[in-house]
């Protein structure tokens, strides 16, 4: 009786072809040893060795498929629905980054980074609400972080002005 | 119909070549030629044939489309692959990590521990990168050596044999790590 746990090493290195590569993948799909073996040592193999026994795929009906498929689009298709794409983002850059633009610099920084010289908060500041806190609406210009003047707009809880800075 | 492997590339060329400017019946030619290396390899890499053959026909709907694009004077055969095996491994990360409880029919009767594992390998082989993934696909599940395999992806066996080695590291890493899966 030939002892197929002895000829794992033959599978592992690629060394077994055809019915006798089925043959050791069977036993090795059933045997706790090899299966053990091949999970560290070559787990693509005990992937192989469990699918040996998944039935073969129903043949697609290559003529009916054929026929079936869709119409394709001609090459020039692509070309101009790429170059529409562009256009497209192009001209939506231009839509919502022109006002931007337009406007003073503001800046968006992390509570680190806010500026030490925040004002006061003006008498009728408005207050936003997140959850359970609330938060005194700052605006003010003053230099941002590249030097230039910069609009600054400074949400402060009632602690700090520590908790965001945002446009 | 293709008596030597000779015969059945140059035959396979042919129906590219003319599949590609819309000949259905040449792009029949290369389902009937191809199909069932195709089939094999999409339905063990998806663990089902059922799934294993939507994927070819996910393959050769994508064939179709593309063919008119691809370099004909390269073999097709390693684009079929790749794609069965890319195809595969979306599918796979699609699937939830755990395995339904009722089974396919086919595998009614498995272990569930079977079943698991096999669900878990093929979890890792679709997390490798795509060329270690179809190293791995091609070696295991297609039972192709290294020098085949570099023929077919116009890499060295040396390379092969690199790719193999990472991937079984990286899959056996992905099994033993904390219940993944």
């Amino acid at each position: 009786m030939v002892d197929l746990c002895a000829r794992l090493d033959a599978l592992i290195a690629g060394d077994t072809t055809g019915a006798a590569r089925e043959a050791l993948l069977a036993h090795a799909a059933a045997c706790a040893a090899c299966s053990e073996r091949l999970t560290v040592e070559a787990p693509e193999l005990l992937l192989a060795a469990l699918s040996v026994s998944i039935p073969d795929a129903q043949p697609l009906e290559a003529v009916a498929f054929s026929r079936a498929l869709p119409a394709r689009r001609p090459p020039w298709f692509m070309s101009a629905a790429a170059a529409a794409a562009v256009l497209i983002a192009a001209l939506l850059a231009w839509r919502v980054g022109t006002p931007e633009r337009a406007r003073a610099p503001v800046e968006i920084a992390a509570s680190a980074a806010a500026p030490a010289f925040v004002p006061e908060p003006e008498p009728d500041a408005p207050v936003v609400e997140s959850g359970a806190e609330q938060f005194v609406v700052r605006e003010f210009t003053a230099p941002g972080f590249d030097g230039r003047e910069a609009q600054w707009v400074v949400l402060s809880s009632e602690a700090a002005v520590s908790d965001e800075v945002r446009s | 119909m293709a008596d030597t492997p000779e015969l059945r590339a140059a035959q396979l060329a042919q129906a590219a070549r003319a599949a590609a400017r819309g000949d259905r019946e040449a792009f029949a030619v290369i389902v009937t030629l191809t199909q069932p290396a195709i089939l094999r390899l999409a339905t063990r890499v998806s663990g089902n044939p059922e799934e294993g053959r939507e994927l070819a026909q996910e393959v050769y709907l994508a064939l179709w489309k593309i063919l008119p694009r691809l370099d004909l004077e390269r073999p097709l055969m390693p684009y079929l692959y790749r794609a069965t095996v890319n195809k595969a491994a979306r599918l796979i990360r699609r699937r939830p990590p755990v395995i339904a409880m009722e089974n396919p029919p086919e595998q009614a009767g498995a272990d569930p521990r079977t079943l698991m594992l096999g669900h878990q390998l093929r979890r890792a082989l679709a997390k490798l990168s795509r060329k270690e993934r179809l190293v791995m696909a091609l070696t295991a599940l297609d039972g192709k050596s290294p020098s085949e395999i570099a023929e077919l992806t116009g890499n060295s066996p040396a390379t092969i044999r690199v790719l193999l080695l990472r991937g079984r590291k990286k899959m056996a890493e992905f099994i033993k790590g904390p219940s993944r899966g």
